[in-house]
C-alpha cells in the first residue's frame, strides 16, 4: 500500500516537472504561444457544456450525453424567436389522425381533421432580451421535463439505463430539430462583435472567445461558491455522496435533482445561445457533438469539481490547438501530404485514459438510495425449439420474401451479431461499452486490408479480422480492470474516438482515395455476395444466400453465447456483474473474467463488422464511428441487453432492419421519423421496461404460464349448496 | 418536519412502485403504440417545416422562352400526354437525416415538372420518378436493390450524397446507368459505371490550385484549411497540394478541422496554418466552415486573399452578412471556384437563364438555387435529351452508350464532356472549371466560361 502511494507520488512529481519543462519550452516560442492560446475559444465551449454535465451528475447521478444537444435545442428556440417570433413544437402524435385514417380507409377521403400546430407565438420577430428570456424560460421547462418525465423515474435504475435514456434524449432532440428546420445550417445573428483583441507580444484572441471564456470562468466560480457555501449546494453534495444520509438530514433528493436539472438546462441553454452566436450559425450537430470533449473534461473533473472540469476543458482544447500547430512542422509524422490524422483528437483522450487508469480506484461512485440492478439475465430455456422456429422463419423469409425484405433481414442479422457482443459484455458482465461498433470497424477495416492487399481468402479473412477486433477488445479491457460504470462508458467512448481518428481515417488503413473495399465472399468457386446474381427464387438482388450465410453465423454465435450463459464462465461473469469484491472473495478471477468477456465480445462484434463490410461492399469511418457505437448500444438495450432473444430483437430495430422496413411499408411512417421514433422508443423503454422488449415478452409469457397453471390446479371440491351452508 | 415527511413519502414511493408500475407500463405501452400509429397516420401533416425564410440572392433574371430548353432537350413545346406510358427515372438523394440535401431534390422536381409541363415530356410520354432517400449506409444498399430490381427504371440520377454512395453503386453500377449530379465523395469520382457531367470536386480543387499558381502573382505561401471528410481530405492533401507544388509553391501549410467545426476550431486552424502571413488562404469546407472562416478572419484581423469553392455561397452566408450589417451576398474580395458558369452572372448560352427562371417558377419560394439544385436540374434536362434521341423505350444499354458518348455542351457546365478521360477519376466527364471574383458588390469572371476563359486543370 505504502509503496503504491510512493510510486503514485513519484509519478505525479515527474509529470509535474515534465509539464513545467514543456510549458517553459512552449512559452519561449511566439508561434507556439499563439497556437496554445488559440484554444481558448474551444476550451470555453467545451467547459460550457461540461459544467452542465457535472451539474446534472451532482444533482441526479445522470451523465447527460444529451447536454450538447440541449444547448443546440435552446439555440434553435432562441433563433426562431428572434427571426419569426415563434417557438417551435415537437411533432406530436395526433389522435385525430387515427380517426382521419379510418375515415379515409372507409372512403371518406375528402375529410381533413385538424393537426397540431407546429409552432406558437406572435409571429413578430423579437429583440434580443425578450428572446433570451423566453429561451431561458423554455430551458427551465426542458429541465423540468427531463427530470420529471425521464430521469426521476430512473433514479433507482442502473447507470446503463440512464446512459441509454440520455442517448435517447440526444437522438430525440436532434430529430425534432431536423424535422422542424431540416439539418441545413442556419445563420444566426451574432450577439458580440467580431473583432480581434491584441495582447502584449502580438497575441491575438477574438473578442467573443475572450468574453465567453471570462463568462465560463465566472460561472465556474459562482457554481463553486454555490456548492461550497449555500445550503442548497451543500445538500446537493451530500446527496451526491450519500442520498440516504441526505434524506435523513431532511433533504429531498428529488427536489435537489430537479433543481439541478433546471440549473443545468438554463446554464446549458444560455451557453448554447452564446455558442451559436460565436459560431454565427446553428445546425443540429455541431454543438451537440461537443459532448465528447465535454465528457472528457467532466471525467477529469471527477464529475464533481467545477474548477477541475473547466481547467480540463481549457487544457484539452489548448493542447489540441497546440498539437494542430505542431502538425504543420516538417518533423511531425505525416501520412501523405498531411500530418498524421487523429493526433490532436486522440492524444488528449489517451491521456485521460491513462489518468483514469492510474487513479481508477479513487473515482467517486454515487451513493444512491436504491442501486438499480442491471436487467435480469435469464438462463436460456428451450434453446433448440426457439432456434429452429426463429431460424426457420428467417430462412423462409430470405428464400421467399421480396428483395426489400431480404435486404432488411440481412441488415437485421448483422445488427443482431453486434447486439450479441453487447449481451456478453454488458448483459452478462455488466460493463458499459460505447466502442462496440468501433471494434466491429476494426475487423471490417482489417478484413478490407487482408482481402484487397494480401488476397487472404474467405473465410480466413473475416476470422482474422475478428481476431484483430478481439485484440483491440483486450486493449479496451485494460482500463476496465480499474474503471467501471459510467466512467468506463466515457473511457470506451474516448477509445472509440481515438480508433476512429487514428485508424479509420488514416489513409494507410482506410484505403485512401479508393476507400476500404470489401470484395464479395466466395468459397469453392461459389459466389454468394449480396450483389452476386443467382437464378434461385426471383433472381433479383440481393442474393438470398448471403442472407443465409449471415443466418448461419448468427445461429452459431447465438448458440455460443447461450452456452456461455449456461456455463461456469457465464455464472462467473454474472457474479462479477453483481459484485466484483464478492466474486473475488469466492475465488473468481475477476480480471481474467473481464478480459475473457471483452475479448469474446470484441470477436463477436468483429464478425458483425466483417459481415457488414461484405454486405455493403466497403467499410467507412462513418459506419463504425463513435456515434454508431452509441446508437447500437441503444438498440441492444431496447431489444433486451441481457439475453440472446434481446439481441435478436435489437437487431430487428436497427436502422434499415425489419422493424423500420415494416413501419415504412405497412404504416407509411416516413423515413425522416425513424430517428424521432427511435429516440422516443429508447427513452420509453429505459423508463418503463429496463429489460427491453425481450424482457417484457418473457414476463408476459411467464404471467400467462402462471395463470394457466393456476387454472389447471384443481381447487377444493365444490360444496353442495345446502340450507346449512 | 415537513421535509422529512416528504422524504419518507418519497422513499415509500420507491418501495411501492412495482405494483403501480405494472399498470403504468401497460397503459404507457398502449399509449406508445397509439402514438406511433397516430404519428404514422399523421404522416407529413405534423411535420410542416418551419425553415426560416431564406434570402436567396436577388439576381434579376429576365423571363425566358423555352427556345433554349427545347433545342437542348430536343423536345416539343407543350404538355406531356398523361395517357401515354410514363418514362420512369430513378432518383436517389440524401435526405431525412444529418446532413441532408433537399435542394438537390428541389432542382430535380422542378426540372421534371418543367419537362412534363412545357417541353412535351419525352416524345409526349410524361416522366415519372421512383424516388429513394438515404440517411445511412444501409439505405444506399436498399435504394440500389430497389432500383436495380425495378425493370421500369432504366436510368438513375443521384442528387447529392455523403453516405451510402458506395453501397448504392456496388448494387447498381454496371447494371443500370447512373448519372451523378453532384460528385461530393470519393465513390462519386472513382466508380466505374457511374457518370458525372461536372468536373466535380477534383476538377474544382485542382482548378483553384491552377488559378493560385498561374493567375495570382508572387504567391509563395498558401494556407489550406479543410474538413475531415474523405473528399475534403483527398481534395486538400491529394489534389491541391501536389498541384500547387507543380507551380513552384512549396510553402503550403495544411490544417484539418472537424466535419462539424465551431468558429474557435476554424480560428485555431487559421492561426496554426499561419494564415496571417500567407499570400492566399484556401478553405475547402462546408458552409458552416465558410461562415466560421469569414468570422475568424475578422476576429483575428487577417486580410489575406481567399480562394474557395461554391460551397461558400448560399442563403446562410448571405443572411450572416446581412446580420453583420453588410449588403453583400458573399464575402467581399473572395474568389470562388465553380463549374464554369455563374448563378450570379446568368447568360443564355449555357442554359443558366433558363435554369434560374424555371427553378424559381417550379421550385419552392425559398429554393436554395445556388447549391446542388443546379447540376441536378441540368442532369434531368440532359437525361431528357438522351431519351428524346433514343425514344421512350430506350434500353439501359442504349442509354449507357449515349451517356458515354455525350461530348457536351452540358447545361450550366463549362467545357466539353469526355467521360473516362481520367484513368483515376473514372466517373468524371467534365474537365473545366471557373473562377469568379466578388468585389464591391459586383461579380467578375476572372477565368470562367462566362468570359470564355475557363480553367482546365488537367491540361494546365
Amino acid at each position: 500500500m505504502t509503496s503504491s502511494v510512493t510510486v503514485a507520488r513519484i509519478g505525479r512529481i515527474i509529470a509535474a516537472v515534465a509539464g513545467v519543462a514543456l510549458l517553459a519550452v512552449v512559452l519561449t516560442d511566439h508561434d507556439q504561444v499563439t497556437a496554445v492560446f488559440g484554444g481558448i475559444g474551444s476550451g470555453a465551449l467545451y467547459a460550457a457544456i461540461a459544467l452542465g454535465v457535472v451539474l446534472t451528475y451532482k444533482g441526479s447521478g445522470v451523465v447527460n450525453f444529451a447536454n450538447g444537444a440541449t444547448a443546440m435545442y435552446v439555440a434553435y428556440i432562441y433563433d426562431s424567436l428572434r427571426t419569426q417570433g415563434q417557438i417551435f413544437l415537437p411533432p406530436l402524435p395526433n389522435p385525430l389522425a387515427l380517426v382521419e385514417g379510418a375515415l379515409h380507409a372507409a372512403g371518406a377521403t375528402g375529410i381533413n381533421l385538424p393537426d397540431w400546430p407546429t409552432q406558437i407565438g406572435t409571429g413578430t420577430p423579437m429583440n434580443f432580451w425578450p428572446a433570451m428570456l423566453i429561451s431561458l424560460a423554455a430551458s427551465v421547462v426542458l429541465g423540468l421535463l427531463f427530470h420529471f418525465l425521464i430521469f426521476r423515474p430512473l433514479r433507482g435504475a442502473p447507470p446503463l439505463a440512464k446512459v441509454v435514456a440520455s442517448v435517447g434524449l440526444f437522438i430525440l432532440l436532434q430529430a425534432i430539430v431536423t424535422l422542424r428546420f431540416t439539418s441545413q445550417a442556419l445563420a444566426i445573428e451574432p450577439i458580440m462583435r467580431k473583432q480581434p483583441v491584441t495582447f502584449p507580444g502580438d497575441l491575438v484572441i477574438p473578442f467573443d472567445d475572450l468574453v465567453l471564456a471570462i463568462i465560463v470562468v465566472v460561472v465556474t466560480a459562482v457554481l463553486w461558491a454555490v456548492f461550497r457555501f449555500t445550503r442548497f449546494g451543500l445538500a446537493t453534495r451530500a446527496a451526491a455522496e450519500n442520498e440516504k444520509g441526505a434524506v435523513l438530514l431532511g433533504f429531498s433528493p428529488d427536489v435537489l435533482a430537479g433543481t439541478n436539472w433546471v440549473l443545468s438546462t438554463v446554464l446549458t441553454g444560455a451557453f448554447g445561445i452564446l455558442a451559436a452566436s460565436i459560431n454565427s450559425f446553428i445546425d443540429p450537430f455541431t454543438v451537440s457533438l461537443l459532448i465528447v470533449a465535454a465528457l472528457a473534461a467532466a471525467l477529469l473533473g471527477n464529475f464533481s469539481s467545477f474548477w477541475l472540469t473547466t481547467g480540463a476543458a481549457f487544457g484539452i482544447a489548448m493542447t489540441q490547438s497546440w498539437l494542430g500547430f505542431l502538425g504543420t512542422k516538417d518533423w511531425f509524422p505525416h501520412a501523405g501530404s498531411g500530418p498524421i490524422p487523429g493526433v490532436k483528437e486522440a492524444l488528449p483522450f489517451l491521456l485521460i485514459v491513462l489518468v483514469l487508469f492510474l487513479r481508477g480506484d479513487r473515482l467517486p461512485t454515487r451513493g444512491t438510495i436504491a442501486v438499480g440492478r442491471l436487467p435480469f439475465s435469464p438462463r436460456p430455456a428451450n434453446v433448440a425449439v426457439r432456434a429452429v422456429i426463429a431460424g426457420g422463419l428467417c430462412l423462409l423469409g430470405l428464400l421467399t420474401l421480396s428483395s426489400q425484405w431480404r435486404t432488411a433481414i440481412t441488415i437485421t442479422l448483422v445488427g443482431t451479431i453486434v447486439c450479441l457482443s453487447l449481451v456478453v459484455l454488458t448483459g452478462f458482465l455488466g460493463q458499459i461499452s460505447l466502442a462496440q461498433m468501433t471494434l466491429a470497424g476494426v475487423s471490417g477495416f482489417a478484413l478490407s486490408k487482408l482481402v484487397t492487399d494480401w488476397n487472404v481468402p474467405f473465410p480466413i479473412g473475416p476470422l482474422l479480422g475478428a481476431t484483430a477486433a478481439a485484440v483491440f477488445g483486450l486493449l479496451t479491457a485494460i482500463p476496465a480492470l480499474r474503471v467501471r460504470g459510467v466512467n468506463l462508458a466515457v473511457v470506451t467512448l474516448a477509445f472509440a474516438v481515438t480508433i476512429e481518428t487514428f485508424v479509420f481515417k488514416n489513409p494507410s488503413w482506410n484505403g485512401g482515395l479508393r476507400g476500404a473495399a470489401v470484395p464479395p465472399p466466395h468459397l469453392f468457386g461459389l459466389k454468394f455476395g449480396p450483389n452476386d446474381v443467382t437464378s434461385f427464387g426471383d433472381g433479383k438482388l440481393p442474393n438470398p444466400f448471403f442472407g443465409v450465410f449471415c443466418l448461419i453465423v448468427v445461429m452459431v454465435l447465438a448458440l455460443i453465447v447461450v452456452n456461455v450463459r449456461r456455463s461456469v464462465t457465464g455464472r462467473q461473469m454474472l457474479a462479477v456483474r453483481s459484485n466484483e469484491r464478492a466474486a473475488a472473495a469466492v475465488g473468481i478471477n475477476v480480471a481474467g473474467t473481464k478480459m475473457l468477456a471483452f475479448g469474446l465480445a470484441a470477436f463477436v462484434a468483429g464478425l458483425g463488422g466483417a459481415l457488414s463490410g461484405y454486405n455493403f461492399g466497403s467499410v467507412t469511418a462513418l459506419t463504425f464511428g463513435s456515434i454508431a457505437s452509441l446508437t447500437i448500444l441503444a438498440f441492444a438495450y431496447l431489444g433486451g441487453i441481457s439475453s440472446v432473444t434481446g439481441a435478436v430483437l435489437g437487431g430487428c430495430i436497427v436502422t434499415g432492419g425489419i422493424v423500420f422496413t415494416g413501419l415504412q411499408e405497412w404504416f407509411h411512417v416516413d423515413q425522416k421519423y425513424s430517428l424521432y421514433v427511435g429516440g422516443l422508443g429508447l427513452i420509453v423503454t429505459a423508463i418503463l421496461n429496463p429489460e427491453g422488449i425481450a424482457g417484457a415478452f418473457r414476463k408476459g409469457v411467464e404471467r400467462l404460464t402462471r395463470t394457466s397453471a393456476r387454472r389447471r390446479v384443481p381447487g377444493p371440491p365444490p360444496v353442495p349448496a345446502t340450507e346449512d351452508a | 418536519m415537513t421535509g422529512r415527511q416528504r422524504n419518507i413519502v418519497g422513499v415509500e414511493s420507491v418501495v411501492r412502485r412495482p405494483d403501480r408500475r405494472r399498470h403504468h407500463r401497460a397503459s404507457f405501452a398502449i399509449i406508445a403504440v397509439l402514438c406511433i400509429l397516430a404519428l404514422a397516420l399523421a404522416g407529413c401533416s405534423t411535420s410542416k417545416s418551419t425553415t426560416s425564410k431564406g434570402t436567396s440572392s436577388n439576381t434579376k433574371v429576365p423571363k425566358v422562352s423555352n427556345d433554349w430548353a427545347l433545342a437542348y432537350t430536343g423536345g416539343k413545346a407543350g404538355k406531356a400526354d398523361p395517357s401515354l406510358a410514363p418514362v420512369v427515372i430513378g432518383y436517389v438523394n440524401e435526405e431525412g437525416g444529418v446532413p441532408a440535401f433537399p435542394e438537390a431534390t428541389q432542382g430535380f422536381d422542378a426540372a421534371v415538372q418543367y419537362v412534363n409541363d412545357e417541353l412535351g415530356g419525352i416524345q409526349g410520354h410524361p416522366i415519372k420518378v421512383e424516388k429513394c432517400f438515404v440517411v445511412a449506409n444501409e439505405d444506399g444498399q436498399k435504394c440500389g436493390t430497389r432500383l436495380a430490381n425495378d425493370d421500369n427504371v432504366k436510368l438513375v440520377i443521384t442528387g447529392a450524397m455523403t453516405v451510402g454512395n458506395q453501397a448504392l453503386y456496388n448494387t447498381l453500377a454496371a447494371k443500370k446507368p447512373v448519372l451523378v449530379a453532384n460528385p461530393v465523395v470519393t465513390p462519386d469520382f472513382l466508380t466505374k459505371g457511374v457518370y458525372a457531367y461536372t468536373p466535380g470536386g477534383p476538377g474544382v480543387v485542382q482548378g483553384m490550385a491552377v488559378f493560385v499558381g498561374k493567375y495570382l502573382k508572387n504567391i509563395k505561401k498558401v494556407s489550406v484549411i479543410y474538413g475531415d471528410s474523405e473528399a475534403e481530405v483527398f481534395g486538400a492533401e491529394g489534389l491541391l497540394v501536389p498541384k500547387l507544388k507543380s507551380f513552384g509553391i512549396k510553402d503550403v501549410t495544411l490544417q484539418k478541422i472537424s466535419d462539424a467545426p465551431t468558429a474557435p476550431d476554424v480560428q485555431n486552424a487559421l492561426t496554426a496554418a499561419g494564415a496571417s502571413s500567407a499570400d492566399v488562404v484556401i478553405p475547402i469546407v462546408t458552409v458552416q466552415g465558410c461562415i466560421a472562416t469569414y468570422d475568424a478572419l475578422k476576429s483575428l484581423g487577417i486580410k489575406t486573399p481567399i480562394v474557395t469553392t461554391g460551397l461558400c455561397f448560399g442563403t446562410p452566408m448571405t443572411k450572416h452578412l446581412a446580420d453583420l450589417g453588410s449588403t453583400d451576398t458573399v464575402p467581399d474580395g473572395w474568389y470562388f471556384g465553380d463549374y464554369g458558369y455563374s448563378y450570379f452572372v446568368p447568360e443564355k448560352a449555357s442554359g443558366m437563364t433558363t435554369y434560374l427562371a424555371k427553378i424559381r417558377q417550379y421550385g419552392p419560394s425559398n429554393v436554395e438555387y445556388t447549391g446542388f439544385a443546379g447540376p441536378t436540374f441540368a442532369n434531368v434536362m440532359t437525361a431528357t435529351k438522351f431519351y428524346n434521341q433514343l425514344g421512350p423505350d430506350a434500353s439501359t444499354t442504349g442509354l449507357l452508350s449515349a451517356i458515354k458518348a455525350f461530348k457536351g455542351p452540358m447545361m450550366i457546365v463549362a467545357g466539353p464532356m469526355n467521360c473516362g478521360f481520367s484513368p483515376l477519376f473514372q466517373s468524371l466527364c467534365g474537365t473545366q472549371m471557373g473562377i469568379m471574383l466578388y468585389k464591391n458588390g459586383k461579380w467578375t469572371a476572372v477565368a470562367s466560361g462566362v468570359n470564355n476563359k475557363p480553367i482546365d486543370p488537367y491540361t494546365s
